[in-house]
C-alpha cells in the first residue's frame, strides 16, 4: 500500500478509465470477430454424439447432491466469510504503518500532537506490536479470497490462528498498564483470535465432511451447487448441525422431513412459505431471496 | 424419483443421471424442453463465448490458452443442458465465467498454469502478437500486460470489473465484502497507472 502511494501517480484516473473502455471494446470486437463458433458447436456435437459418458459424468455431481451437503457447503460458507472478516480486521488494526497515516491524519486536524504520537507508535513497537502484525498478515493472506480457492488452506489457517493467538497473549502480558488503549486492543485482539480458531475448527470439520461427499471437488464448483434449491420432503436431518435458517433458504420441505430437536419449528414454520399447487403441493419451500419465483417455477 | 430437473432430492444420493426415451409419458415433453433448451444454449453461447473470452484474457491468460478453458467450460455447460440441469443454475453467465477461470487455473485438479507473477514491478517485454493479435492496437496489448501484472485477487476484482460485474457481484464470487471489493480496485487501478504512466514515459 505504501510503496503505491509513494509511487508516482502515472497516468490520470481519468485517462485510465479511457484506456480501460478503448481496450475492452477493442478486444471483445476483436473476439467477436475472430472466434470461431463452429468449432465449438462441432465439439458440443461431438459431445453429444459420442456415447454420452462424459456428460453423466459431469453431471453426476449436482445430481447426487444432497441436502446434508448444500447444508454443510452454506455452512462452511458461512464460517469462511465470518474467518475473513475477523482476519482482515485484525490485520488492519495492527498495521503500525496504517496507523502512523491515520495518526498524521489526526496530528493534522490538531486532535493529536505531533510528540504523541510518536510516543504511542514507541510503545507499540516496544511491545513487540508488529509480531502481532506479521502474524495476522499471514493469516489474512491464508484465507486471502481468491476464485480458485481451496479448502486446503483451512488446516494452515487454522495454525497460523493458533500462533497468532500464542503471540497476541505474550504481547498483551508483557509492559501491560503502561497504554490502556492497546491494553484493550490486545485484549479484544486475543478474544477475536479465539473466535477465529473456533470458526476455523468448525469450518475444517465442515470441510472435511464435504470431502467424504464430494472428494475432489474444487470449492468454487461446490459453492456453485450450494446454491441449488433442495427437495428435502422426506429427508432425514436429524444428526445434521444446522446454524441458522439462513442456511436452509430454499429448500422444500414436508411434514414428513425430520428436523434435527435444535432447530425451532415454529421459527422454521413462519419463515417457509406453502406451495399451493403443482407438484409440491402442500408442502413448504423456506423463504430465499427470490421467494415469489421459486414459488412460480414450482406450480 | 420425486423431484424434477434441477432439483436435489436429499433422499436419494445417486438418482438416474438423465431420463432415458421410453422411462416416462412425459418423456416427449421433456424432449420438447430439452429442445428449447439447447436451442437458448447455442444463441446463449453466440454472444458468451467472446465474453469468456475477454474474461479471461483480462485476466492474464493468452488467446489460446482462453479458448481452451472456455471450450471445457462449454462443454461442461452442454453437459448440463442434456442432464436438464442448466436451467436451474441462477445466472447462466457468471456460472460459465466461473467454470472457465477454474479450468484455465487448475483444469483437473492441479495447477496447470502457475499464477502470474504478483509482485511485477515492470512490465514485460512486449510479446510477438502474431497474426491472432493483427488487430489489437499496442494500447490494448499494453493494458493486458499490465492487468496481468497486477496481484491476485485484485486481478480477479479488475477482471470482473471489466466484464461489467456489479461490486455485490463480485463480492458474492469472491467471498468478500462490497467495501473490500472497493478497496481492492482502488489499489488496482493505482497500480494500473503507474505502471501504464511508466511505459507511457519510455515510448
Amino acid at each position: 500500500m505504501s510503496s503505491n502511494e509513494d509511487a508516482p501517480q502515472g497516468i490520470t484516473p481519468d485517462e485510465l478509465e479511457t484506456r480501460l473502455d478503448v481496450a475492452r471494446a477493442e478486444l471483445l470486437q476483436h473476439l467477436t470477430d475472430t472466434s470461431s463458433l463452429s468449432s465449438l458447436y462441432e465439439s458440443l456435437l461431438k459431445t453429444e454424439q459420442a456415447d454420452g459418458h462424459s456428460v453423466r459424468v459431469a453431471s453426476q455431481v449436482s445430481h447426487s447432491m444432497n441436502a446434508r451437503g448444500v447444508i454443510a457447503i452454506r455452512t462452511l460458507s458461512l464460517f469462511l466469510c465470518d474467518a475473513r472478516r475477523i482476519a482482515d480486521k485484525l490485520d488492519r488494526a495492527f498495521d503500525l504503518s496504517a496507523a502512523r497515516r491515520a495518526g498524521h491524519a489526526q496530528v493534522d486536524k490538531g486532535i493529536l500532537s505531533q510528540a504523541a504520537l510518536e510516543r504511542n507508535l514507541t510503545r507499540a513497537r516496544d511491545r513487540g506490536v508488529a509480531d502481532v502484525h506479521a502474524r495476522a498478515r499471514d493469516l489474512n493472506h491464508a484465507l486471502m479470497p481468491d476464485i480458485c480457492f481451496t479448502l486446503d488452506v483451512l488446516a494452515p489457517a487454522y495454525e497460523h490462528a493458533r500462533v497468532l493467538l500464542e503471540v497476541v497473549n505474550r504481547v498483551g502480558k508483557s509492559g501491560r498498564g503502561v497504554d490502556h488503549l492497546l491494553d484493550q486492543a490486545l485484549d479484544r485482539a486475543a478474544s477475536m483470535a479465539k473466535d477465529l480458531i473456533k470458526n476455523l475448527d468448525h469450518a475444517n470439520h465442515h470441510a472435511n465432511t464435504l470431502n467424504s461427499l464430494y472428494p475432489g471437488q474444487p470449492w468454487p464448483r461446490l459453492s456453485e451447487l450450494g446454491e441449488a434449491e433442495v427437495d428435502a420432503s422426506r429427508a432425514d436431518l436429524t444428526s445434521v448441525e444446522i446454524v441458522g435458517l439462513r442456511v436452509l433458504s430454499n429448500f422444500i420441505w414436508s411434514d414428513e422431513t425430520k428436523w434435527p430437536h435444535h432447530l425451532d419449528r415454529e421459527s422454521l414454520l413462519e419463515n417457509s412459505v406453502k406451495v399451493p399447487d403443482g407438484m409440491y403441493a402442500g408442502m413448504y419451500i423456506v423463504q430465499g431471496e427470490r421467494k415469489e419465483e421459486r414459488i412460480n417455477a414450482l406450480q | 424419483m420425486h423431484g424434477e430437473a434441477g432439483l436435489v432430492n436429499a433422499d436419494d444420493p445417486t438418482p438416474p443421471l438423465s431420463a432415458e426415451p421410453g422411462d416416462t409419458a412425459s418423456t416427449a415433453t421433456e424432449s420438447h424442453i430439452r429442445a428449447k433448451w439447447r436451442a437458448q444454449f447455442l444463441d446463449f453461447s453466440a454472444h458468451a463465448y467472446p465474453r469468456v473470452l475477454q474474461f479471461l484474457m483480462f485476466y492474464g491468460a493468452t488467446r489460446h490458452d482462453a479458448e481452451d478453458a472456455a471450450q471445457a467450460a462449454f462443454l461442461d455447460a452442454w453437459a448440463k443442458v442434456a442432464s436438464g440441469d442448466w436451467e436451474s443454475i441462477g445466472s447462466h453467465f457468471s456460472w460459465i465465467r466461473r467454470v472457465a477461470l477454474n479450468n484455465y487455473r487448475r483444469p483437473k485438479g492441479q495447477k496447470r498454469f502457475q499464477p502470474l507473477i504478483s509482485d511485477c514491478r515492470e512490465l514485460p517485454d512486449l510479446p510477438d502478437p502474431g497474426a491472432d493479435h493483427a488487430r489489437l492496437t499496442d494500447g490494448t496489448v499494453l493494458v493486458l500486460q499490465a492487468l496481468a501484472s497486477l496481484a491476485e485477487p485484485q486481478r480477479a476484482v479488475m477482471a470482473l470489473t471489466l466484464d461489467q460485474a456489479t461490486d455485490s457481484e463480485i463480492a458474492k464470487e469472491l467471498g468478500i465484502t462490497s467495501q473490500k471489493v472497493r478497496d481492492l480496485r482502488k489499489q488496482a487501478k493505482i497500480e494500473l497507472r503507474r505502471q501504464l504512466g511508466r511505459e507511457e514515459d519510455l515510448r
